[in-house]
């Protein structure tokens, strides 16, 4: 059952929990320092901005009043400017180091596990694409064996845990909700079945 | 406990795998779709741009059974909803023309491709109509608690108060609107025009007296009309409407304004001839078959629906007309006053 | 009484053995489908409405009744165990009862959930038979009065922003400029869609919420060193009886919000389960407690979702004016038997009426009977290895994400908004106000320039009601007593701390994770 490598005990270190609260499973090794904590916040801050920036400038090809009414761009300019405005606030609090920083705040991205989610996520948006031309059977079949591979799951639970995972839920969809889904490769095999 | 697991997952596994495997032999070579005699039991699946359970949702399906019978196969009906209609329309549009995709392209709703604020991809070369089903009638409805009790008595009053007279549409552009539209053009009155996304926020407003009025197809009204909360101050026609009766007609007062809307279906365009002529002789048939049940029209007739068969020919040509006409309107309800 | 009587008549309708089965089989498939994700009701109840042409109205109405709430008890499992909301509503449910769930507290927070869903339906419904003058009250509310209540739920924002209330607020705004994307309400310009009708009605909110609050919280799984699953201890199932007492105001006073909310045909549904969060974050005994695991977290938006199913049922059967997809249906599969619904319905038809509304109390029984012992079941999805489980539920999120509109561009939609979500969370933005304001958006948006349309143009007239009155005074009372409520709960949780420090402590040894397993 080794689905983990190295020293995990260092578990939950339960120090600073709620007083109230139980110390949960799920505390990590690694938390904020300050420092980059900041430069994190101001990155965002500053992401914000820009879409409030971007909404601001998209508004500009529609019309602000029509017929003496808010138009279409009216809603998108309040949000924006209102966007701006906090998001500059919030730069402001960042570099000024008021944002607060305690043991509830997530800890920053582990490398490794960064590495994994970012793989993860491409699986997700692989099977976006692969959907129609493979059917959903297949696709699900190997995207949930994929992902469970990349959660460091071994090959002789992940592959039953894909393959039936496909088949069940497809089973279920198709015949107890009776909603049709892609078949792909595997029509001659499955048309028989809807 | 892990092995426990796996052994479960497999087992759960093989009795659907073997299970799948015994159909697909049993169906063996049901591949027929592009050798001759369509449909060959493969399924065909009908788009519907509408949301389940609205009026042209709960006549497609009632009228499936028949379909099923006379192509002997089955139909899988899709809710697409979306844009109003746009996705669904879109996906039509661009589906295989191979007959296994047919698309409920309903008249005039389609038509909201001739607004080009929608940017559609699609227009009536898109689509080849197989048949139309059903023909809505409409109505010019009010609140039973409103100031007005005829027609007359509304237009008079509109047309001493210019924009005073508010009435709902399904977003501006919708095929309400330009049936308010061709109306006020008609009657000589302005209307301030009043946009509602959902059909149930304009009823409920029109029941308290938000607005004043709504046009609308009878399904829409019936219910309210028969709990006496609305009132139909005309019908958007030269004859009246079946169970209607008393309701005097647009053209009566002099008005030609006629609400026209149908149920319509299509196939991609660049379909086959021979497939297509096969569906059509289907749906005629399915269409005789659904007439003859006794408990099909009854429902229809519960619905408000005014069920009958037209040909593909004639529905082309009322596609031809109401474009036309559309092409005109549309630019005058959007401009507004 | 003659209500008492016709409704007694309607208990025996439905006891009848088929309309029990037909009752059981729409319990049992609305409890699949709200786990599964994306999959809402509405498709479910479609796809049954060709049986009820078969087996009549009764039976018929009876189980697409019973997907509907149905659903309601099945959403929350997802939410509270896996931390997955189902739909935008499951969220306030969530925000406490994943926290409960982490200290090996899911199962009190299910049956308090599934508690607090049956006393919600059970009000919804004695208030349906009690209340249908005051359905045609509310169909006097204007324009005006809906986008009250769209300020109103706006200012919830502030409570739920939590600690930092400058990110809440960007989160808010975030939330509505996504529910900017779309065709306008007024003039059908298509706005931030490049082009893409797919976008024409707005980015998915069920596949945004899967993905900013599901996907976003199974790659932070990824990181955590706990992998023999996500607790490792069950705890105990049964609540409390603290966890009871504490229930008791948050599940009387959410009955009453979803009610209320439910009856007015244009109101966010979603933001009754805020409502009564933002409430008991405010009012509640172990208000000091949220964010670490309050049992009325969950009791209050559970009783408020389900209060809310079921008052939504009452303009439908009342005036016959359904308000939203589902009742739309609902009200298709009376009309094709010839059945109107509205005040005829009752007059006409008083079997039918009651029988469907003894119904809704019989489903919900059987909902109850069924949910507290499958808790148990529930509670072992937690055992199943964090990497399977991780592998599941993603594959569960893009099938869901897929159904809900039968098409892969769903899939990208939640894959984008599992990347905000990721960063958002790391960078300690709550997420929270997003699930209410991209709902909130369009009612606010829509509603305004109808208001305004009616008015000529006339600004006073957002106040020209008492109702739509009141309620901006609500709002704006909201937002000012934010900073003084705030400060006084700080001394209060100080010295709570101070007197509970030393008794937990003690106690606190059992919930510690063992990395072990067998």
């Amino acid at each position: 059952m080794s689905l983990r490598t190295g020293a995990d005990d260092v578990v939950g270190q339960p120090g600073d929990a709620a007083p109230d609260g139980a110390a949960t499973s799920t505390e990590s090794l690694v938390s904020w320092t300050p420092r980059a904590f900041r430069i994190a916040n101001v990155c965002g801050a500053a992401a914000a901005a820009a879409l409030a920036a971007a909404i601001l400038i998209a508004s500009q090809d529609f019309a602000f009043r029509v017929r003496d009414l808010p138009g279409p761009a009216f809603f998108p300019v309040v949000i924006g400017v209102g966007l701006l405005g906090l998001s500059l606030a919030w730069l402001v609090l960042s570099i000024a180091g008021r944002i607060p920083l305690d043991d509830e705040v997530e800890a920053p991205p582990d490398r490794s596990a960064a590495i994994r989610a970012i793989a993860s996520l491409g699986v997700v948006a692989a099977s976006a694409f692969a959907l129609q031309p493979l059917g959903y059977p297949l696709t699900t079949a190997i995207a949930v064996t994929v992902l469970a591979l990349l959660a460091r799951a071994r090959l002789r639970a992940a592959i039953p845990a894909g393959v039936g995972f496909a088949v069940l839920s497809f089973l279920l969809v198709t015949t107890a909700l009776g909603v049709q889904l892609p078949t792909g490769v595997l029509r001659p095999l499955l048309v028989g079945l809807l | 406990m892990r092995r426990r697991i796996a052994a479960a997952t497999l087992a759960a596994l093989a009795i659907p795998l073997a299970l799948s495997g015994c159909s697909s032999l049993s169906a063996g070579g049901g591949d027929a779709g592009a050798t001759g005699d369509f449909p060959g039991g493969e399924p065909i699946t009908i788009v519907m741009p509408f949301s389940a359970g609205g009026s042209t949702d709960l006549m497609i399906r009632a009228l499936v059974p028949f379909l099923e019978d006379e192509l002997d196969t089955s139909i899988i009906v899709e809710n697409t909803v979306g844009a109003g209609g746009q996705v669904a329309l879109t996906a039509i549009a661009g589906a295989q023309p191979d007959g296994f995709t047919i698309g409920v392209t309903n008249l005039p709703s389609t038509l909201a491709y001739v607004n080009e604020e929608r940017q559609a991809t699609y227009d009536q070369d898109s689509f080849e109509p197989l048949a139309t089903i059903n023909r809505f009638r409409g109505i010019i409805a009010t609140s039973s608690t409103g100031e007005w009790a005829t027609l007359e008595e509304m237009v008079a009053y509109a047309q001493d108060n210019p924009g005073a007279v508010t009435v709902g549409v399904d977003g501006l552009g919708g095929d309400d609107h330009i049936f308010v539209t061709a109306f006020e053009q008609a009657a000589d009155v302005e209307f301030t025009v009043v946009p509602f996304d959902d059909g149930s926020e304009k009823m409920t407003a029109l029941i308290g007296n938000q607005i004043d009025l709504s046009f609308g197809s009878v399904p829409t009204f019936r219910p309210q009309i028969d709990s006496g909360n609305v009132v139909a101050l005309a019908a958007l026609d030269a004859e009246t409407v079946a169970g209607l009766e008393d309701v005097p007609t647009t053209s009566s007062f002099g008005y030609d304004v006629q609400w026209e809307s149908y149920n319509v279906l299509s196939v991609p365009a660049g379909t086959d001839e021979a497939v297509r002529s096969e569906l059509e002789d289907a749906i005629g048939a399915a269409a005789a078959a659904a007439e003859a049940d006794s408990a099909f029209m009854e429902q229809m007739t519960n619905g408000g629906y005014e069920f009958g068969f037209q040909d593909s020919e004639w529905t082309n040509d009322r596609w031809t007309d109401l474009d036309a006409q559309w092409r005109e309107l549309v630019p005058v309800a959007l401009q507004g006053d | 009484m003659d209500i008492f009587a016709q409704l007694l008549a309607g208990f025996q309708e439905v006891l009848s053995p088929v309309n029990l089965l037909f009752a059981l089989a729409g319990c049992v498939l609305g409890m699949v489908v709200g786990i599964l994700p994306g999959f809402g009701p509405p498709a479910a109840m479609a796809l049954l409405l060709p049986v009820t042409y078969v087996v009549g109205p009764i039976p018929g109405i009876i189980m697409i009744a019973a997907i509907l709430y149905g659903s309601m008890y099945g959403g929350t499992i997802t939410a509270v165990l896996l931390n997955v909301p189902g739909e935008p509503s499951s969220v306030a449910t969530t925000l406490e009862g994943y926290t409960l769930a982490k200290q090996g507290r899911g199962g009190p927070a299910l049956v308090i959930a599934a508690a607090g869903s049956f006393v919600g339906a059970t009000v919804g419904i004695v208030g349906m038979v009690l209340a249908a003058p005051l359905a045609i009250a509310v169909v006097g509310l204007g324009a005006r009065d809906y986008f009250a209540i769209g300020v109103l739920g706006l200012s919830l924002v502030v409570g739920l922003s939590g600690r930092n209330v400058v990110k809440g607020l960007v989160c808010a705004l975030i939330g509505l400029a996504i529910g900017l994307v779309g065709l306008d309400p007024v003039l059908g310009t298509p706005r931030f869609t490049g082009g893409m009708p797919e976008l024409f009605d707005g980015i998915d909110l069920v596949a945004v919420v899967m993905g900013l609050f599901g996907l976003s919280e199974m790659l932070i799984g990824l990181e955590h060193r706990a992998t023999s699953g996500r607790l490792t201890k069950l705890g105990r199932i049964a609540p409390t009886k603290e966890d009871w007492r504490r229930s008791v105001g948050p599940m009387a006073r959410g009955s009453v919000i979803g009610f209320f909310t439910g009856l007015l045909p244009g109101s966010p549904g979603t933001a009754a389960t805020f409502f009564s969060y933002a409430l008991e974050r405010r009012v509640s005994k172990g208000r000091a407690q949220f964010g670490r695991g309050a049992i009325e977290g969950v009791a209050g938006p559970e009783t408020a979702n389900n209060s809310l199913g079921i008052a939504t049922m009452i303009p439908m059967f009342t005036l016959g004016i359904p308000s939203s997809v589902t009742m739309a249906i609902m009200m298709g599969a009376f009309i094709v038997h010839g059945l109107t619904p509205g005040p005829l319905l009752f007059r006409d038809h008083p079997d039918v009426a009651w029988a469907i509304i003894a119904s809704l109390f019989v489903g919900n029984v059987i909902l109850l009977v069924l949910n507290v012992p499958l808790i148990r079941v529930w509670l072992y999805i937690l055992k199943i290895p964090y990497s399977i489980l991780f592998a599941l539920v993603v594959g569960l999120m893009i099938l869901g994400a897929f159904l809900v509109t039968g098409a892969a561009f769903n899939i990208l939609v939640l894959l984008v908004s599992g990347i905000f979500g990721y960063v958002l969370r790391k960078l300690d933005v709550p997420l929270a106000p997003i699930a209410l304001t991209m709902v909130l958006g369009s009612i606010l948006e829509e509603n305004l320039v109808r208001a305004l349309l009616l008015s000529d143009g006339d600004v006073g007239t957002l106040v020209g009601s008492p109702f739509s009155a009141t309620l901006l005074t609500g709002a704006v009372l909201v937002l000012c007593s934010a900073p003084l409520l705030a400060l006084l709960r700080t001394r209060l949780e100080r010295r709570r701390a101070r007197l509970m420090a030393a008794p937990t402590r003690a106690g606190e040894t059992t919930s510690l994770p063992t990395t072990k397993s067998s």
